[in-house]
């Protein structure tokens, strides 16, 4: 998996964010590290392990 | 060098008791050595000077009446500047909120009023402590050094005697790698031990604050201080505060402790740092603590999962500045914000299932051996210098922060407590760290390790001196 300059402006236009020219280089390395990670964790065999985060009905 | 700002934090709690020396006193002292050192290792982000004189007069007027609040009654205290200090800046080492001026003291700093400390200034942390730029802070024990981070000033501060304690916050080590690079004792709380509220937040589910201070006993005193649950932090956990510190004469032998090696101990991990941490294990094995070798295959999962989150809810918590203010940030923080924005949801999602996975693998291997705690090297490799992490940076995989933080990040996904206490030093004579991870709100226990070591070794009573070596 690998995302190019035009995929990374796409990403950041939908998430309504502007991206400094100088910031474009390093964000798409960033980037691509990133979606490298997501696979790492893709790739985790879980069985039925929940979200660490979990919620709490009770009323606070 | 005055002898008062060699104390410990307990022995000028003992010596306020004794009234032998006034709080004024140790304020003045800790402030001449500030005037002294600043120039060269730039812990403070902004000195109180005002209010902590008008606290060391109130504390001594209590003393004098036996109106005791405790054991860090009169003590100057410094508080990383990422909390919230009411009617004085708070400015998280940032252009971002560069004038931002809190109405309300954080949870912690409520606490250590409440106890009596003086607040002497706001140490320096990294940008949003996020570690992506290089504060003007330099390391006590060699000024072309990396001081740690996020709790940079914190850890220097102490070191170097211009802070009895300091409070610091951690989400991925940041107050386990300055204690250890600074050579003092640093704990990373169980997540929930203490309250976040009022501390400018990375994540909801890894950010913890917590003490660092000169011995084991200093951090289980200011512990005893700023734990306990908060109304308004639902992330504050009411589980029982104990008395750290009185827990401290309990024995050690026959608690068994647990060293992964292919974890803790990676390839680029220095032979020097692992041979004095196994001279520290010995020593424990000495105290008679059982050591086990133990395997758990999934603290490798730990790193791209704490990194997935933390990146995810940083950003969330910088939504509006990033979108109002962004010239403002140092660029590689802005771009690790942005980076955040652009995450997918499965992956967040899929971050925090791992974040379980691992608990359990954890919890068995505590479990399967008895396991109290732990124990590794705190960073496998020689303090690098300010150039060498200037070469790189921590966008670009750089090797020292990665391993740091790899090192580190896991006690954060999983929540467990972990203390790093002074262990040696490299021929070069730099400090070196050994942590100790913990269950789930036992910290009392990790305090009993760190201090029985402390009673075989004088690692933890070194002191530098680069304002000596300014010239």
């Amino acid at each position: 998996v690998s995302a190019d300059e035009q995929t990374m402006r796409a990403l950041a236009d939908v998430a309504g964010i502007a991206v400094p020219t100088e910031d474009i280089d390093p964000l798409l390395a960033a980037l691509r590290n990133n979606l490298e990670a997501a696979q790492t964790l893709a790739a985790i065999p879980l069985a039925d392990d929940e979200p660490i985060v979990a919620f709490d009905p009770r009323w606070p | 060098v005055n002898p008062i700002t060699e104390l410990t934090l307990a022995e000028a709690g003992d010596q306020l008791r004794s009234r032998s020396v006034s709080s004024a006193e140790l304020l003045d002292a800790t402030l001449a050595l500030i005037e002294e050192t600043e120039p060269f290792v730039h812990a403070y982000a902004g000195l109180m000077i005002e209010t902590a004189r008008r606290e060391a007069a109130q504390a001594d007027i209590e003393l004098r009446e036996s109106r005791h609040r405790g054991p860090l009654h009169g003590i100057p205290i410094g508080v990383k500047d990422l909390c919230y200090t009411k009617g004085f800046p708070t400015e998280a080492g940032s252009e971002v909120l560069a004038g931002f001026i809190p109405d309300f003291d954080a949870t912690v700093v409520t606490k250590l009023r409440q106890a009596g400390a003086v607040l002497i200034g706001k140490t320096v942390t990294h940008e949003f402590a996020y570690g992506q730029n290089v504060p003007a802070t330099r390391n006590a024990w060699d000024t072309r050094r990396y001081p740690g981070g996020s709790s940079a000033g914190s850890g220097v501060a102490v070191a170097i005697g211009t802070a009895f304690g300091a409070i610091g916050t951690d989400t991925g080590g940041s107050i386990r790698a300055p204690a250890s690079v600074n050579g003092v004792v640093g704990l990373k709380p169980t997540f929930g031990r203490v309250s976040r509220r009022g501390v400018v937040a990375m994540s909801a589910s890894m950010d913890t604050v917590g003490p660092l201070a000169r011995t084991v006993r200093d951090c289980a005193l200011l512990l005893g201080a700023i734990a306990g649950g908060e109304r308004n932090d639902s992330t504050a956990s009411f589980e029982p505060v104990l008395d750290y510190a009185q827990g401290l004469i309990h024995p050690v032998e026959e608690i068994t402790v647990g060293i992964e090696r292919r974890f803790f101990f990676p390839p680029e991990s220095d032979p020097e740092i692992n041979a004095t941490f196994d001279q520290a294990v010995d020593v424990l094995d000495g105290l008679g603590v059982n050591v086990v070798e133990v395997e758990i295959p999934e603290l490798e999962y730990a790193t791209p999962a704490g990194v997935a989150v933390v990146v995810a809810d940083t950003s969330d918590w910088h939504r509006k500045f990033l979108r109002e203010r962004a010239a403002k940030y140092v660029r590689d923080t802005r771009i690790m914000l942005e980076l955040g924005e652009l995450m997918l949801a499965p992956t967040y999602i899929r971050a925090q299932k791992v974040r379980r996975h691992v608990q359990q693998a954890v919890r068995r291997a505590f479990d399967e051996h008895g396991l109290a705690a732990l124990v590794a090297p705190t960073i496998p490799i020689p303090t690098p210098t300010i150039d060498e992490l200037l070469a790189d940076t921590a966008v670009r995989g750089d090797i020292a922060l990665s391993l740091l933080l790899r090192q580190n990040i896991f006690a954060n996904v999983i929540g467990l407590p972990s203390l790093s206490v002074p262990c040696g030093f490299t021929e070069d004579g730099m400090p070196i760290g050994m942590q100790l991870v913990g269950r789930p709100f036992d910290e009392a226990t990790l305090f009993r390790l760190g201090h029985a070591y402390e009673t075989q070794t004088d690692w933890h009573t070194r002191r530098p001196t680069p304002h000596l070596a300014r010239t």
